[in-house]
């Protein structure tokens, strides 16, 4: 619900979310700017929820599918040592998957230019750096995707000293690590073109997974435990 | 300067009331205990032993018998909303929930449509007020022309004229200079400057306090030094002109230090804190609740005790609600897009009592204190039960237990930041200058009658 929607036309969330609601939809799939969205339309419909991104709050498919392709590439995660690499401040991907790969058992650390962490990140259990001098200690490399805008604020001096600071090239990356993103790819700001193309990039397979993952999500709200049951069998005593 | 009285309210038919056996407490009078007091003519008569004062003709006699009858409180920084955002609040329901949550009077802030800046607008509001206050209103017009912190208002015009004092709340004098100009110009016009203390450049777009719950939500964050920087820096610029401030709502414990180290220094500085900073934390933003986004933030745990400390060891002065209500659609939306603040008046109470009073954090005393307190910080005068005073006194049951609604206000709104809560004290009437100017009707959804105690 964001390009093309009538929020953006000033309608209010609510009429909007009451509109699609009079349509009797048994799921509704929102993504909006602003952070607790899909928490408050769930509060106005029937309709199953399904949050494809909340602000910078969270992108919780996008953190399922990032477990999957990880579980597919390693088998388990549980003590892998995860890497967030980039503008953690402005991710709602960054925060979903801390949440995830911890939950899944990995040791999450978030690295990025000190004005890009955001403060107070360490009380969601993660370690905090602000150089890629331990790089070589991750197992798994997720990048972030450095937003052009970020430059208008001043969030960092220039792209091009955060690429030189911060960019994942081949020269940083290991043959036994894996790299995610969670796309689309500035070639050239936070990845090198060499690692896109690199064996130990999941980038793709993270697209793929994006099917399958969202697929299952809407299986589950709309025939799983939502579907009317079974009439239990009888019992014979 | 020949100044006329602050304070407007409605005409009212003054009081003829015997209240027996109340439980009086007006610590600055030295009164703790059971008395009667009787108001003719809308001023205390007589203070006498329970039980001896019998009603003279025409006298209405309230049997008050294990209820407290403090002074009526005064709150120094209440939003109003009039003129031109009346339906969020105006100066008839506005001062109607004033008096439901116990005040006697309250003091408007100029963050109206248009801005409260000059004598027309003021002269208006006070002919408002003049037909629709149920308890009497001063206002402080703005600083700054349009709030927009380059010019000077003509302050000189505005006090003749009535203006109790002057603030920009809702924004900070942002430029040191121009604040200075108004602190030199305070010799000449005098009234108080009550500053809404926040850095722009630090608070940015934030939405909430920044910590670890901001970092949670993905929430930009307002962090405390972009109040306690602007704190600091207008105390100096306060003690370098010899002028009087009064800071407003503050939420963060370096801003109590700073209160502190200006108040050692000697420099004229008064504050103020809210009962929503002293009872809840940014812990509770975790819902993104918008009735919980207000301007101060809620903070931490330890900021939250740094204001309760404050008012005990007297660096905090007053306790004031920055009432400001919000329409419901308005608040009815994702919490970084909702407008910024929480209603109070009808709370404080309650609020207080309930979270600070009963569990031994604060005495009743001190609180019925630091409620009463705050229009004397801006020259106006102090409550008193006292014989020859007007009446000025709230009449609360301590026992009554009740919920918080969702709707059933006195003000407008209902963006209540206790809503949902039980709250422990109830007020059942309100005398303002002399006349009743409120008694308890259905105010929630369930009155509960069992004096049971609250989480
Ligand atoms: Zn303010
Ligand atoms: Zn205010």
């Amino acid at each position: 619900m964001s390009s093309g929607s009538s929020v953006e036309k000033g309608e209010s969330l609510k009429d909007t979310v009451l509109t699609l609601s009079a349509h009797r939809p048994d799921a509704i799939v929102i993504r909006t700017p602003w952070a607790g969205s899909a928490e408050l339309v769930a509060g106005w419909t029937d309709a199953a929820i399904v949050n494809a991104g909340d602000g910078k709050h969270e992108h919780p498919t996008q953190a399922l599918l990032d477990v999957y392709t990880l579980r597919q590439r390693l088998g388990d995660i549980n003590g892998a040592k995860i890497w967030i690499v980039g503008d953690v401040l402005h991710s709602r991907v960054a925060r979903s998957n801390i949440l995830a790969f911890q939950k899944m058992g990995a040791l999450v650390t978030v690295c990025g230019p000190p004005t890009l962490i955001p403060r107070g990140i360490e009380a969601m259990g993660c370690d905090i750096r602000y150089s890629l001098t331990d790089l070589p200690d991750a197992d798994v490399i997720y990048a972030l995707r450095m937003q052009h805008e970020r430059m208008d604020q001043a969030w960092i001096p220039s792209l091009r000293e955060y690429a030189s600071v911060y960019q994942i090239n081949g020269r940083r990356l290991l043959p036994r690590q894996v790299l995610m993103h969670p796309g689309p790819v500035n070639r050239g700001v936070e990845l090198s073109g060499e690692v896109v193309d690199s064996p130990q990039a999941a980038i793709l397979a993270q697209v793929q997974a994006g099917v399958v993952v969202r697929m299952a999500v809407l299986y589950e709200v709309l025939a799983g435990a939502r579907a009317p049951q079974p009439a239990p069998e009888p019992q014979l005593a | 300067m020949n100044l006329i009285d602050p304070l407007v309210r409605a005409p009212a038919p003054a009081a003829e009331i015997l209240i027996r056996h109340a439980h009086v407490l007006d610590p600055r009078e030295g009164l703790d205990g059971p008395h009667d007091v009787l108001v003719r003519g809308g001023v205390i008569a007589r203070i006498a032993e329970p039980g001896t004062l019998e009603p003279p003709d025409g006298t209405e006699t309230v049997h008050a018998s294990g209820r407290r009858l403090f002074p009526a409180f005064v709150d120094p920084h209440v939003h109003l909303r009039t003129p031109g955002q009346e339906h969020k609040e105006d100066l008839e329901s506005g001062t109607r929930a004033a008096a439901a949550g116990g005040f006697c009077a309250v003091v408007a802030m100029p963050n109206t449509s248009p801005v409260t800046d000059s004598t027309p607008i003021l002269r208006s509001l006070r002919d408002a007020a003049a037909r629709d206050a149920r308890i009497p209103v001063g206002f402080m017009p703005a600083i700054t022309v349009g709030m927009n912190g380059t010019e000077l208002t003509e302050m000189a015009e505005l006090r003749a004229q009535g203006a109790l004092g002057f603030t920009d709340d809702g924004k900070p004098v942002v430029s040191a200079g121009m604040l200075r100009k108004a602190l030199q110009y305070q010799r000449l016009c005098g009234g108080v400057l009550a500053l809404h203390e926040e850095d722009p450049t630090l608070s940015s777009a934030g939405a909430m306090h920044e910590g670890a719950i901001s970092a949670l939500l993905g929430i930009a964050g307002i962090p405390s030094i972009s109040e306690s920087t602007l704190v600091a820096r207008d105390c100096a610029i306060a003690g370098y002109e010899g002028g009087r401030v009064h800071m407003q709502h503050l939420s963060a414990i370096e801003s109590v230090q700073a209160v502190a180290a200006a108040k050692a220094a000697g420099i004229q500085v008064t504050c103020e804190a809210s009962p929503h900073h002293l009872t809840l934390t940014h812990e509770a933003v975790r819902t993104m609740d918008t009735r919980m986004k207000m301007n101060p933030p809620l903070r931490t745990e330890e900021d939250r005790q740094a204001l309760i400390a404050g008012l005990k060891d007297g660096t905090i002065d007053c306790i004031a609600t920055d009432h400001a209500p919000h329409a419901r659609d308005e608040k009815e939306v994702p919490f970084e897009q909702a407008p910024m603040g929480t209603t109070g008046l009808e709370t404080a109470f309650a609020s207080v009592f309930t979270d600070l009073v009963l569990p031994g954090v604060l005495s009743l005393e001190l609180v019925v204190e630091k409620l009463t307190v705050g229009g004397s910080l801006l020259d106006l005068p102090l409550p008193r039960i006292a014989v020859g005073e007007p009446a000025n006194l709230t009449l609360v049951d301590t026992d009554q237990v009740w919920q918080v609604g969702e709707h059933g206000y006195e003000s407008r709104s209902a963006n209540c930041s206790f809503a949902g809560r039980r709250l422990r004290g109830r007020v059942l009437m309100t005398l303002a200058a002399g006349s009743v100017a409120y008694r308890e009707r259905a105010f929630s959804v369930t009155a509960v009658p069992t004096p049971e105690r609250t989480a």
